[in-house]
């Protein structure tokens, strides 16, 4: 048999070990003889697994022993100690006091637009039918009570454009030395339309009325 | 010293100083094995704590008939560390395209005399830039037998595979090492 480079590879460790039989050992030494290669790869492989076994360690972190307890039988043991302050704690978080507040303001606003007394709630009030009439009332009062303003507003702008319109207009050279001096004409017409401001106001109400009809 | 196996039965009757005293007896071990395996302090400790976690979720199955459990402890470690490298496949596969560019990693070590004494613990961090550039398999092999010291029963064990496979990727393991370190100019010669 011809020992080679490839079976002195395969059986270093055996031969390392001296697990090797006589006749593949003197095959082999005869090889390492020979082939100086051979003989570097032996004599380092040698080297290192000699050492290997005695090098330090790895340190290990300090806090992975705890962290190891803690995230296996750890939290367990600690979990009945501390469950109502977990729940304490997280009361008094800021996320739930948002929460808490942003739903007061909604129940607000709904008793507000659904006509309940909170001091005074009865079960009528939680009736399905009762609700919807209760927030039916509500929309049309408010709608109306929108309308109404902005009705008014339109009083208060036609007012103001008559008034432009009246001082804004020439006054005719011919009609001049008949009628009362300029600032005089101007007061009278803010007399008329003062007088007549209220029913003015019902009467452009009512043509909104019949607009929005 | 008591038993592994009396600590398993005590952890298992629900006694927390038996499980803690198993996870400070054995957390040294389990670091140091993912750490070899890994060369990433981070994911050794992260991988640690995932260890004893499947550990004491599955305490219960772990019989000491079917062998030690050390054996036991040391098959869940490596089988989580298989899984972490086949997670972490694409991005290290990534990594090393980007350091293509930078030098050689191989060559000498700049400065080193032929008389310097390399010391344990510059020869461990040689080690472990050796171990991985060598294949998962070889590197699991040479780290459970040389640096964890189990016999090859046991690697047999842990491994999953026939005796003769264990003996022949420990042997081809620690000459893949013996090449790269001569290749970082650490030898038996220069560090004695």
């Amino acid at each position: 048999m011809t020992w080679t480079c490839i079976h002195s590879e395969e059986r270093l460790a055996d031969y390392l070990e001296g697990q090797l039989e006589a006749g593949e050992r003197a095959l082999m030494e005869a090889h390492l003889a020979e082939c100086a290669a051979c003989r570097g790869l032996a004599a380092q492989v040698s080297w290192i697994s000699g050492r290997l076994p005695h090098l330090p360690p790895e340190v290990v972190p300090s806090g992975l022993v705890f962290r190891i307890l803690e995230a296996t039988s750890g939290t367990a043991g600690q979990k009945r100690a501390t469950s109502w302050k977990t729940v304490l704690a997280g009361l008094l978080s800021p996320r739930f006091a948002l929460g808490l507040g942003t739903v007061a303001a909604t129940l607000f606003i709904l008793s507000q637009a659904l006509d309940i007394n909170p001091r005074k709630i009865t079960m009528d009030d939680l009736n399905p039918v009762n609700l919807y009439r209760a927030a039916d009332q509500q929309a049309h009062l408010t709608y109306a009570r929108g309308l109404r303003f902005v009705n008014d507003l339109r009083v208060v702008y036609e007012i103001r454009s008559r008034l432009e319109e009246a001082s804004a207009t020439p006054v005719p050279e011919q009609q001049a030395p008949k009628n009362a001096p300029a600032p005089q004409s101007e007061q009278k017409l803010k007399n008329d339309l003062l007088r007549h401001g209220s029913s003015l106001t019902a009467a452009v109400t009512l043509a909104g009325l019949g607009g929005e009809l | 010293m008591e038993p592994d196996s009396q600590l398993v039965a005590h952890c298992l009757r629900g006694e927390a100083a038996a499980w803690e005293e198993l996870v400070r007896r054995h957390t040294r071990r389990v670091y140091n094995l993912a750490y070899r395996f890994t060369s990433n302090r981070q994911e050794a400790e992260d991988l640690s704590q995932e260890v004893f976690l499947r550990i004491y979720r599955t305490l219960a199955s772990y019989r000491a008939v079917h062998g030690e459990f050390t054996t036991w402890l040391t098959s869940v470690t490596r089988n989580l560390l298989i899984d972490h490298y086949r997670r972490t496949r694409r991005d290290r596969l990534t990594d090393s395209i980007d350091e293509e560019g930078s030098p050689a990693e191989h060559k000498a070590a700049p400065g080193r005399r032929p008389d310097e004494v390399a010391s344990a613990s510059e020869l461990s961090v040689q080690v472990q830039q050796a171990l991985g550039k060598i294949s998962p398999e070889l590197r699991e092999a040479v780290i459970l037998r040389d640096l964890q010291g189990l016999d090859y029963r046991e690697i047999q064990q842990v491994l999953s595979v026939p005796e003769g496979t264990v003996k022949s990727r420990i042997n081809r393991g620690r000459i893949e090492l013996a090449r790269l370190l001569t290749q970082m100019g650490v030898t038996g010669d220069s560090a004695s």
